[in-house]
């Protein structure tokens, strides 16, 4: 039957309903195919970042440097593209550096001297560092042809940055219900010591875990250097909170044990959508903040009362 | 229940307020995006000049914020072209970002016009480029400086690093200042925009340099930092300070003898500016893809009533719609 408890288990839903239904009265374009099109490329890269980080929280884990990490592999990448003319040798040392600092974090992460928020505090503001000291603080324009690829190319109609967040998004919904790696992030999520007890090797599982979502960041940063076509030090700035957000939006608790990702999904729709809504609606600058910042906090407060 | 009540409230206000100041445009009115970097009062002040100059023109005019976001830069011209908008002006967040920008509102036909991070590969794809040369911006206060400080130490306050302009800067000032060779820089601190951070760096640099001559702070927000800290030290007339802006605070500085000489770059008349080439491009009455001089202006006490101010009036403003626009000019090699 219908009750308040129904809303409360679809409130994600029911939000994004309204957004769209008000804003497409207001404005008749915000459901034309274009800009159904622009909201699936905004949202691409928070939500390639958002899987990985949606993975870590199941694990109990957490990543402050994500947005760090993308800023640095995406320039490692892009300087090497420059240098040695070479697509495929860019791509590889961004990925290189990307999961070498997910495996990093990992490492650090699994020794459990600290708290990841701490541990990651840190390796956010080391690698943004490095980043201002390899660049000296001049972007790299021009990806060598990413552009073409991935940047402006669309694949059956869509752009090609939404096929492969699409893409990743299954892979890790079935990476998590069926392979051993993903399982055992829930149970050590979950009861890390019973995990323990129950034979999972849990440093590994966690360097393994965090090394998959360098990965996730090393897509994250080939996608938005590639729709942006250059590499900047700071591109990557404010991913690591709004990655948080959009998990936390989409049902995957802060203290780990369970979530999913197609929650995320709809936290990653929900923040993409009430920023374009809200400038097809043409609402001042100054009140964007005000009407983005409350509604995200409706959504996780309908979420907790769930 | 109370929970429930709240939740509820919390929506509709959401909804009731966000409707409340939704603007569209009317059926043959031009409109023009304005989509900003940051909220910060440069762009503020800017955007704000630019609402009023396109209110006298009978321009509507949306304004977005792109956070120095990159992602959300595209995301907002996306937006404003899906919103229907006749031109966009922008600042663009970072010296090259801007690339995309272009190219996404070049194939929609809309006509961008971008004030800052000039490019030259996309001049020909843009309404416009309306820049300054940082390095060229700053040496003036390093030849101000080596020209009124004898001899002595002298220190950097820097912006952020990473985007390159903080380190555009350092370099024009350092060269400005070799004129005087008695003159020496023995440090450079980063406080990345920020007055608490610029405080704590003339507090540092006084601890480590107590004879330090002259400064040179970045912007004027961070000044504001640095002279309350050299106040508190008792070293605010030993130390000579230049600075960038011309913003409001920045001209009770110079006023109240804090700060001694600013280069401004005021954001109200150059977006006035940008927005009538702007409204001539869309219009058809001038050609797209040139590059203008943005307005700047140094300061002392002596010029400090002949300002462009940053929070003009707008009986101010309806006059710069009557001065001459500025002349296209060729544009720099590199800026």
């Amino acid at each position: 039957m219908f009750s308040f408890a129904t809303i409360g288990r679809n409130i994600l839903v029911l939000v994004l309903l309204v957004i769209i239904i008000f804003t497409g009265i207001i404005n008749p374009r915000f459901l034309s195919l274009q800009n159904i099109l622009n909201i699936l490329q905004q949202i691409s890269v928070l939500g390639i970042v958002s899987i990985g980080v949606t993975i870590l929280l199941i694990s109990g884990g957490l990543d402050l440097s994500v947005g760090s990490l993308i800023s640095l592999s995406a320039y490692v990448g892009g300087l090497t593209i420059v240098r040695t003319q070479s697509l495929s040798l860019g791509i590889l040392a961004l990925f290189a550096c990307a999961v070498f600092f997910g495996f990093l974090n990992g490492v650090l992460a699994a020794t459990e001297r600290a708290h990841p928020f701490i541990i990651t505090l840190g390796t956010m503001t080391f690698l943004q560092g490095i980043a201002v000291v390899i660049s000296r603080g001049s972007p790299i324009n021009g990806m060598g042809g990413l552009y073409e690829l991935i940047g402006i190319r669309d694949i059956f109609g869509l752009p090609a940055p939404a096929i492969i967040f699409i893409g990743l998004l299954i892979l890790s919904h079935f990476f998590l219900r069926n392979i051993p790696l993903g399982r055992y992030a829930f149970a050590i999520g979950g009861n890390q010591e019973a995990s323990r007890l129950s034979g999972i090797r849990i440093s590994r599982m966690k360097i393994a875990l965090y090394a998959l979502n360098g990965l996730f960041v090393g897509v994250a940063a080939l996608v938005l250097s590639s729709i942006l076509d250059s590499a900047l030090p700071t591109m990557g700035t404010g991913y690591e909170l709004r990655s948080v957000a959009a998990a936390v939006i989409g049902g995957t608790p802060l203290f780990g044990g369970r979530g999913n990702v197609f929650g995320t999904l709809g936290g990653v729709f929900l923040l993409g959508l009430v920023s374009n809504s809200i400038n097809l609606l043409g609402i001042s600058a100054n009140f964007q903040g005000v009407v983005l910042g409350a509604i995200m906090v409706a959504a996780v407060m309908f979420q907790k009362s769930q | 229940m109370f929970r429930r009540l709240f939740l509820t409230l919390l929506i509709l206000v959401i909804i009731i307020a966000g409707s409340g100041s939704v603007v569209l445009a009317e059926e043959n009115e031009i409109e023009i995006a304005f989509i900003r970097a940051t909220g910060e009062p440069y762009y503020q002040f800017g955007s704000q000049a630019a609402e009023a100059a396109a209110k006298k023109l009978g321009v509507k005019m949306v304004v977005y914020t792109s956070n120095f976001d990159s992602a959300q830069e595209l995301a907002n011209v996306q937006d404003a072209i899906a919103r229907g908008c006749d031109g966009i002006l922008i600042y663009a967040v970072s010296l090259s970002s801007e690339r995309a920008a272009v190219d996404t509102a070049s194939k929609a036909k809309v006509p961008i016009f971008i004030q800052g991070g000039y490019h030259s590969d996309i001049l020909p794809l843009s309404a416009g480029f309306m820049d300054n040369s940082l390095k060229e911006f700053s040496k003036p206060l390093g030849i101000w400086m080596a020209e009124n400080l004898e001899k002595g130490k002298v220190a950097v306050i820097e912006g952020a690093l990473g985007r390159g302009d903080a380190e555009a800067y350092t370099e024009g000032f350092k060269e400005g200042l070799s004129q005087n060779p008695n003159l020496e820089i023995v440090t450079t601190i980063t406080a990345e925009w920020n007055r608490q951070k610029a405080y704590e760096a003339a507090t540092n640099i006084i601890t480590a340099h107590p004879d330090i001559v002259g400064l040179f702070v970045q912007n004027e927000d961070m000044t504001v930092g640095v002279a309350s800290a050299l106040e508190r030290l008792g070293k605010l007339e030993q130390v000579t300070i230049v600075s960038q802006n011309g913003a409001p605070y920045g001209l009770d500085l110079i006023r109240e003898g804090k700060l001694q000489y600013t280069n401004a770059n005021p954001p109200s008349i150059a977006s006035v500016m940008a927005l009538r080439i702007l409204l001539g491009v869309v219009k058809g009455e001038i050609e797209p893809g040139h590059f203008y001089w943005a307005p700047t202006q140094l300061i002392s006490k002596e010029n400090l009533d002949v300002t462009y101010r940053w929070d003009a009036s707008e009986e101010e403003i309806e006059q710069w719609l009557d001065l001459p626009l500025p002349e296209p000019v060729i544009p720099p090699p590199i800026l």
